[in-house]
Order: C-alpha cells, then sequence, then structure tokens
C-alpha cells in the first residue's frame, strides 16, 4: 500500500479518514504491515502483506490477524460474539 | 447503523467462498460460465457471457479468470492522469486494461471482498511491474473509500452479486468526483423468471439469480443521483437447453424461449451531476 492510497481510505462504517501505525515498509516506502484505526468507532483494521482490510466486522478473519496483531504488541478485546466489533484492548 | 437481513449475508458469504474457489482455477475452466458457475455439464460451450478480452492493452492473460461478462473498460471513457475505481477487481484484469489508459500519472484502486482474489491480483499488478496499481479488500456496500475520489468507476459482472444494490450505487455515487462516470457490465433480468432458477445458489455465483429486472436497475442508479444514464451495450444471454432442462419441462423451456424474457449481459454509463 502506498501513502497515496492511505490518503483515499476511510472508515468502511462511519467513512472518518484513519489513523495509522506503520510496522514494516519497503525501502521505497510502500507499506507492508499496519494498523489502520478509526478515531471515531474504535475499530482497527490491519495492513498486511501490503493489502487493506477493510471489510465490515462479520467478514473479518481473526485467525488471520491475532497473529499479526500480538506480533505488533496488540491485544483483541474479548466480545461478545456475533456483532462484535473489532476492537483493541486499551 | 445499517441493518442486513441474514439472507443478504449468507448469500455474500456463498459468492465469497464461491470466487475464493474459482481464484483457484484457470480462465479455461472458468470459461464455462460469466462467474464460473459449474453447471456440470463439460461438453456445452457455456462461455455465452465472457466477452473478448485477449486484444485489449493491458490484458494479462494471469489475471484474466474468464469471469466477465461485458468490456466496461472499453466503453469507461478514461483519460490519462484519471482516478479509476474497479469495483469486484477479481485477479485485476480490468484494473491493468485501465491502467494502460490513466498512464503512470493516473491511479487505479481494486476493491473485492475475496482475500484470496486480492492477494492473486496485487501478485499480478507486482509481476507487471504497475505501482500506481493497488488493491483494497472491502465491501461494494460499505466502500472504504473517501468521497469524490473517482474520475470513473468500471464494475464488470460484480453487481447483481451485491444483495443490496441501492447500497451499491449510493456509494458508487459518494466516491464519484461531481462530473465523473461510471460505466458497469452487470447481468440483469427482463421478465420473470422462473423462482426455482432464481433462487438456485449455484446460479447464484453463476450471475443470475441476484441480477434483478432492467427497470428496475435503471431507477436505483436514477435514485442514487446519477444523469445521464444510458445503456452503452446490451446483449442477450441464450441458456443452452441442457440448463434450462434442469428447472422447466420441455413445454415451458419452448414458452420461455418465445417470450421476451430473459438475461441480459448490459453496460450501463451515467454521470454524478457536476
Amino acid at each position: 500500500m502506498t501513502r497515496e492510497l492511505y490518503k483515499k481510505l476511510c472508515c468502511p462504517v462511519d467513512k472518518h479518514d484513519l489513523e495509522i501505525n506503520i510496522f514494516t515498509k519497503t525501502e521505497e516506502g510502500e507499506i507492508i504491515e499496519a494498523l489502520l484505526t478509526c478515531p471515531q468507532c474504535h475499530r482497527y483494521f490491519p495492513v498486511i502483506y501490503g493489502i487493506p482490510i477493510l471489510i465490515p466486522d462479520e467478514y473479518r478473519d481473526e485467525g488471520l490477524e491475532k497473529p499479526m496483531l500480538k506480533k505488533w504488541g496488540f491485544e483483541l478485546h474479548e466480545g461478545d460474539g456475533n456483532n462484535e466489533r473489532r476492537l483493541l484492548k486499551e | 447503523m445499517k441493518t442486513r437481513t441474514k439472507t443478504s449475508d449468507e448469500l455474500k458469504q456463498t459468492v465469497k467462498e464461491k470466487y475464493a474457489e474459482i481464484s483457484e482455477q484457470s480462465r479455461d475452466k472458468n470459461a464455462t460460465s460469466c462467474c464460473g458457475s459449474s453447471c456440470g455439464c463439460d461438453t456445452v460451450d457455456y462461455s455465452v457471457f465472457a466477452d473478448d478480452y485477449s486484444k485489449m492493452e493491458g490484458y494479462n492473460a494471469d489475471a484474466d479468470l474468464g469471469l466477465g461478462c461485458g468490456l466496461p473498460t472499453e466503453y469507461a471513457h478514461i483519460s490519462e492522469g484519471d482516478t479509476v475505481v474497479d469495483l469486484g477487481s477479481g485477479a485485476g484484469n480490468d484494473c491493468f486494461v485501465a491502467r494502460q489508459e490513466t498512464g503512470e500519472s493516473g491511479r487505479v484502486i481494486g476493491l473485492d471482498m475475496t482475500e484470496k482474489m486480492i492477494a492473486k491480483a496485487q501478485k499480478n499488478a507486482a509481476k507487471i511491474g504497475f505501482e500506481n496499481v493497488e488493491f483494497v479488500l472491502g465491501d461494494i456496500e460499505d466502500m472504504p473509500l473517501e468521497d469524490d475520489l473517482a474520475d470513473v468507476v468500471v464494475s464488470n459482472c460484480v453487481l447483481n452479486l451485491v444483495p443490496d444494490k441501492d447500497l451499491a450505487f449510493a456509494e458508487t455515487h459518494r466516491i464519484i468526483k461531481p462530473g465523473g462516470h461510471f460505466s458497469i457490465s452487470d447481468v440483469v433480468i427482463r421478465g420473470e423468471l422462473p423462482s426455482a432458477l432464481k433462487e438456485d445458489a449455484e446460479m447464484y455465483a453463476g450471475c443470475v439469480s441476484g441480477a434483478i429486472d432492467i427497470d428496475t436497475y435503471l431507477d436505483i442508479i436514477a435514485e442514487a443521483g446519477f444523469i445521464n444514464i444510458k445503456i452503452q451495450k446490451s446483449k442477450p444471454i441464450q441458456l443452452p437447453d441442457e440448463i434450462l432442462a434442469s428447472y422447466m419441462d420441455e413445454k415451458e423451456i419452448e414458452s420461455f424461449r418465445n417470450s421476451e424474457t430473459g438475461i441480459y449481459s448490459i453496460t450501463v454509463y451515467a454521470e454524478k451531476p457536476a
């Protein structure tokens, strides 16, 4: 993901601009691993293998995201199943 | 916040799984139908939906899984420097064709909700060496893209698979710049298809039963705020008897063939007012 693409993204739910925490990027500045967060609804969206994952809550793959989050030093907030919003533990 | 019915979520999940499976297959296998649906019959040529891309600039064989129903990029009036968004970008085929027209100064964003398709598309982009073609894992009903960013939106045989078409076109309108436009190929229905045919989940992934009536389709586009709505291309899709026979008896097939009723592949153009 380039910086230019990042600037064009928004939260899929409330369309708020996203904040970014970059963990890995290439020499050319391409973002490979990052965490996007929505300051309004506090959802998180990871960037894995350079792909921003911005699908709604119900299609998210916890198995894919959990190890990445752990690697970046974050933990998932334990939610209530189906309607769980993707939140990180403070 | 909007609510979704369980059924539409289930349908979306079906479509997502179906496409993950398809992304692993090659073009030859998928040419059996517009969206790679297997009809259980290998002796008939079902490539009724797929138009030929192979002669177009930017064409990349690895990115063409044979899933389209039109050539939206051919009708999309893309100019150099444009930002183009492809809804349901799959393995990236239309994005690469669009990139030929935007050039280096433009930008192409592919949106798809299937991880495997996105991964495949990104691999193809890296192989071709296009740095301004990028892919986002996202949902057409809840696009993770800023307002007013696209000069042109294209989509090839995808919106019929989206359960909430009002939302899909409202979101499309939101991301297009004032004065921008879209050119979308899709499958629509004219008349009333037999309900068994329409409800079949396999046919759903094969583009048919998620398709809606053409007049309703055009109304939704107008409702979303688009103007100068034009059908750029319309092509009736002839389903072989072998397919119809699973849903109708001989007499019903005959009257179906003689009616106006049918499935059409269309390319629609519309503008967002400046």
